[in-house]
């Protein structure tokens, strides 16, 4: 293998451990951001609203 | 012909070879002509047997080594022809095995440039959702994400490289082979 080779598959290891490495903090930050909206809405106001719709069905 | 001679027409040959190789090729040769003088053989028959330098420096241009070369000349002038059994397995193997391989590995090779292209549209796409302000609630994960596709871009770019480049050899050897077996058989004789 030749010394320009050797240099590339380096550039291409490293290239891999930092996409493998940003791809965890990338998740993390989604979930984070996407926890954080799920602790805002209003679960219980949509769930309420759809309640009273079966209930009104059901009558 | 006589050594002096020889090298110099041969190392006319050689022109444009690396210095190192062609520093290995004429170490090579200079062994064999003190060979054959231990021998008792004269330079112009060492000469002669190592046949015309322009055809002997095609080969070594082709990557063969001095061993090789010799070992070839060996056979094939012992060679009584093929017994066919070299030719049926040339063909049953790249019927089941060989061309199979090579093209898995082709299309490892065109899958990851598609993964490349696609790799490319996705940065693509959030850079310009970014600018336009789309996607300002997610900044810093698509940032993030952005970042991580580059990287996985360089590998990808990387691996193509290299994988391209062996492809193209191993497949050239790999023809040799298969020329080898189908002209002198299997070799075990």
């Amino acid at each position: 293998m030749e010394k320009k080779d050797v240099k590339l598959l380096i550039t291409g290891a490293i290239a891999l451990f930092l996409a493998c490495f940003l791809g965890i903090i990338t998740l993390v930050l989604f979930a984070v951001k996407l926890g954080g909206k799920a602790m805002e809405y209003d679960w219980k106001g949509t769930f309420g609203q759809v309640t009273t719709q079966v209930e009104s069905i059901g009558d | 012909m006589n050594k002096t001679e020889y090298f110099k027409k041969l190392t006319d040959e050689l022109g444009h070879m690396p210095y190192g190789d062609v520093k290995d090729i004429i170490q090579s040769i200079e062994e064999h002509f003190d060979e054959g003088i231990n021998e008792g053989r004269s330079e112009e028959e060492i000469a002669e047997s190592l046949g015309d330098p322009k055809e002997l420096a095609v080969e070594f241009k082709d990557g063969a080594k001095f061993k090789q070369i010799m070992k070839k000349r060996k056979m094939s002038d012992n060679f009584k022809g093929p017994d066919g059994r070299g030719r049926i397995f040339v063909i049953v193997f790249n019927a089941f095995v060989g061309i199979e391989c090579w093209l898995l590995l082709l299309a490892a090779i065109i899958a990851a440039f598609c993964f490349l292209a696609a790799d490319c549209a996705f940065i693509g796409l959030i850079v310009a959702g970014l600018i336009t302000g789309t996607l300002t609630e997610f900044m810093l994960p698509f940032i993030f994400l952005i970042l991580t596709l580059v990287c996985v871009a360089v590998f990808l770019v990387a691996l193509l490289i290299l994988g391209i480049k062996y492809y193209a050899k191993g497949l050239k050897s790999y023809i040799r082979w298969n020329k080898n077996v189908w002209n002198y058989g299997l070799g075990e004789d």
